[in-house]
């Protein structure tokens, strides 16, 4: 009997982590693959063009901040609950499938983490893949400026010599609520060859 | 009692005649038997000769050089063979079997007749054997002899006829004086004229010998020895024409046959020389006498124009002395020291068909050169399948190391077993070692980590180079490094 209520005790404590740790199902989201024809935009989102790649984000509730900081462009939940902020660096050599590897998530979470040194509880998930593309997806908690933590998901993703990372924050316990779409605002990022 | 023959080298020198007594052998003077030699080849007391038990025993006196008896040196003492030669520095003594002598025969006689209780007929002694004058050696032997032996025999007539005993009585006494003539020489006395060249020992240089003419047996082995030489040195007329002569003498002696034939099998004079002709001397134990031939053909040294004779012996010598080393090193399979050798006697003799018999030294310079690339290369192929057993067991955790392992088995021996089927598995190893040697050069490079991108880059292009030279990873990672290094 001790045995069984231990266990549920862990599977309580563990849980929230593993759900905030899976990566997101791709198959029932809205999304465009990076490469290929581009076709328009879902009617309930908005198309963002900038030098160099396109992304859509939702229509309502969402506002755009060009040039924030070190991101090219920043989306902010008028809730202020979440913020999707893009990035851009040129990197020396293209990346292929073939090259993002175990080092190349050890490389973005080393990089992260001298970034965020406040950061806690990485979680790295195995090279994902989206319409025939390789990306890394990490998960993290940072202490907020307001108090409290904030969770991040990022996504990295290698296109040609650049590097693009679409950093998804929201208040740490408000992730799941936004979690379908900052992954559909993530994933529809495109980069015309 | 029995002879020694002493030769120097081939020259016959002088007789020895051994008694029963301690023969003591040596360069000093004070030894029996006086071997001079300036070289200092023979020890001052270098061997000692004894009878025991019906046999002569040769005993080494821890000498500089030893005692050789044919091709093996003596321990410490040996019986001493018959007709097999025994070298002591430049000279060979050679026991021949044993030849009556009068005296000892004789006394040996008389005394076994007296112990069987018989008694000798004077008629028997005086016809035993023609008494020759007895060598100077011999006489000093003689006078170990007890006294007392000869009257046993000459104080016991018998009952034959007066004349009969009055001749054996003269023989008798005249052998006596001979003893007693020795002896006094020997006390010190005054010799008289027929015992004043007599030493009381044999220095091989001054003693002569009066020969008995030869038996059948003798003119045979003479003749037969001499072809047993010119066979040696491939004088096929000369040896024929020798054999002939031995024959004349024992015209079915089935050795004499025996050699006809082998020298009916030489090669005629012009013809490439085979390996040495099958007849040989006499087996151990069969009485011969030694080949007193001169050089033979083969071996001769040619005179260098204005060269002295002292020089070109001297060459001469040194030529055989490394062809009998050669041959040596040959028979036991030490073949570098073989080709040293024979290359030098070839060189010294200054004539390619050097040898024993027409071309030995070269036949045999050939066969240990064959000999030596042979056993060269079954050491190669044990190395080389070391390094191959090497290059498995580090093939998986060092691909470069055990690639060049491969290759330096090839290199030993090109036939290796499976070093092509290896060097591929490495080789694909390599290429997928490689390419992830490259993939994390391309991360660290994105990473900004340039050393460690130049030395993945640097470990990859090592391992794609070990596959073929068109490959695109191996393209990129040249360029990469290009760029990388130059600004490092």
């Amino acid at each position: 009997m001790k045995h069984t209520i231990g266990a549920f005790a862990v599977l309580a404590m563990v849980s929230p982590a593993i759900i905030a740790a899976q990566p997101p199902k791709t198959a029932g989201t809205q999304t465009t693959p990076a490469q290929g024809p581009r076709p328009a935009p879902a009617s309930s989102d908005n198309r963002l063009s900038m030098a160099g790649f396109t992304i859509d984000y939702p229509k309502r509730d969402w506002d755009l901040f060009p040039s924030v900081g070190s991101s090219v462009v920043v989306f902010v939940h008028r809730s202020k609950e979440a913020t999707v902020a893009i990035e851009h660096a040129p990197i020396p050599i293209a990346l292929g499938p073939d090259d993002i590897i175990d080092v190349t998530i050890s490389n973005e979470v080393s990089e992260w983490r001298n970034r965020r040194p406040y950061a806690t509880a990485f979680s790295p998930q195995p090279p994902q893949t989206y319409a025939g593309e390789k990306f890394i997806l990490i998960d993290l908690d940072q202490p907020s400026a307001q108090g409290g933590s904030e969770h991040v998901r990022l996504y990295t993703f290698f296109r040609g010599t650049s590097k693009f990372r679409v950093i998804c924050t929201t208040k740490g316990p408000l992730f799941k609520k936004y979690m379908d779409t900052l992954h559909r605002i993530a994933l529809s990022l495109y980069t015309p060859q | 009692m029995a002879t020694l023959r002493v030769y120097r080298g081939d020259q016959f020198v002088a007789p020895f005649e051994l008694g029963e007594g301690r023969t003591r052998i040596g360069r000093g003077t004070e030894n029996q038997l006086v071997l001079e030699d300036k070289d200092k080849q023979v020890s001052r007391s270098h061997a000692e000769i004894w009878f025991e038990r019906g046999h002569y025993v040769i005993a080494d006196l821890n000498s500089q050089n030893g005692v050789w008896i044919g091709e093996r040196q003596i321990k410490t003492e040996e019986v001493l063979p018959v007709n097999i030669p025994i070298t002591i520095g430049p000279y060979r003594l050679i026991l021949e079997a044993s030849q009556p002598t009068v005296l000892g025969d004789m006394v040996d006689g008389a005394e076994m007749t007296r112990e069987s209780g018989a008694f000798v007929e004077p008629t028997q002694l005086a016809d035993a054997v023609p008494i020759p004058p007895p060598p100077p050696a011999a006489r000093s032997h003689a006078t170990k002899i007890p006294a007392a032996k000869v009257p046993a025999a000459k104080m016991r007539p018998g009952a034959s006829g007066k004349m009969i005993g009055i001749a054996a009585l003269i023989a008798v006494i005249a052998i006596g004086a001979v003893v007693v003539g020795i002896i006094k020489m020997r006390n010190g006395s005054t010799p008289d004229s027929t015992t004043a060249e007599v030493q009381p020992q044999t220095t091989i240089t001054t003693t002569s010998v009066p020969q008995a003419p030869p038996t059948p047996e003798e003119r045979f082995l003479d003749h037969y020895n001499k072809a047993v030489a010119l066979i040696a040195a491939n004088d096929k007329p000369g040896a024929l024409a020798e054999n002939k002569e031995a024959l004349a003498a024992l015209p079915d002696d089935p050795r004499g046959l025996e050699q006809q034939k082998t020298i009916g099998a030489m090669l005629e004079p012009g013809q490439t020389a085979g390996p040495p002709p099958p007849g040989g001397p006499l087996p151990p134990g069969t009485p011969q006498k030694p080949p007193a031939a001169p050089v033979p053909e083969f071996l001769v040294v040619q005179a260098r124009p204005g060269e002295s004779e002292k020089d070109r012996l001297t060459r001469e010598r040194g030529a055989r002395s490394q062809l009998e080393d050669g041959k040596k090193a040959f028979a036991e399979q030490r073949w570098d020291s073989a080709i040293a050798a024979l290359v030098a006697a070839l060189k010294i003799s200054e004539r390619n068909d050097y040898g024993t018999v027409a071309n030995e030294a070269n036949q045999l310079l050939r066969q240990a050169q064959k000999s030596k690339a042979a056993a060269d290369a079954t050491v190669r192929r044990a190395n080389a399948q070391r390094v191959m057993d090497e290059a498995h067991t580090i093939g998986a955790s060092n691909v470069l190391l055990a690639v060049q392992k491969v290759r330096e088995a090839q290199a030993l021996d090109p036939q290796v077993d499976n070093a092509t089927e290896l060097l591929n598995t490495l080789i694909e190893h390599g290429r997928v070692q490689g390419e992830n040697a490259v993939r994390l050069g391309r991360n660290a490079e994105v990473a900004g980590k340039k050393d460690e991108a130049i030395r993945d880059y640097e470990r990859g292009e090592k391992l794609l180079e070990l596959g073929p030279p068109d490959n695109k990873s191996l393209e990129f990672v040249r360029q990469r490094l290009a760029q990388l290094k130059p600004s490092k």
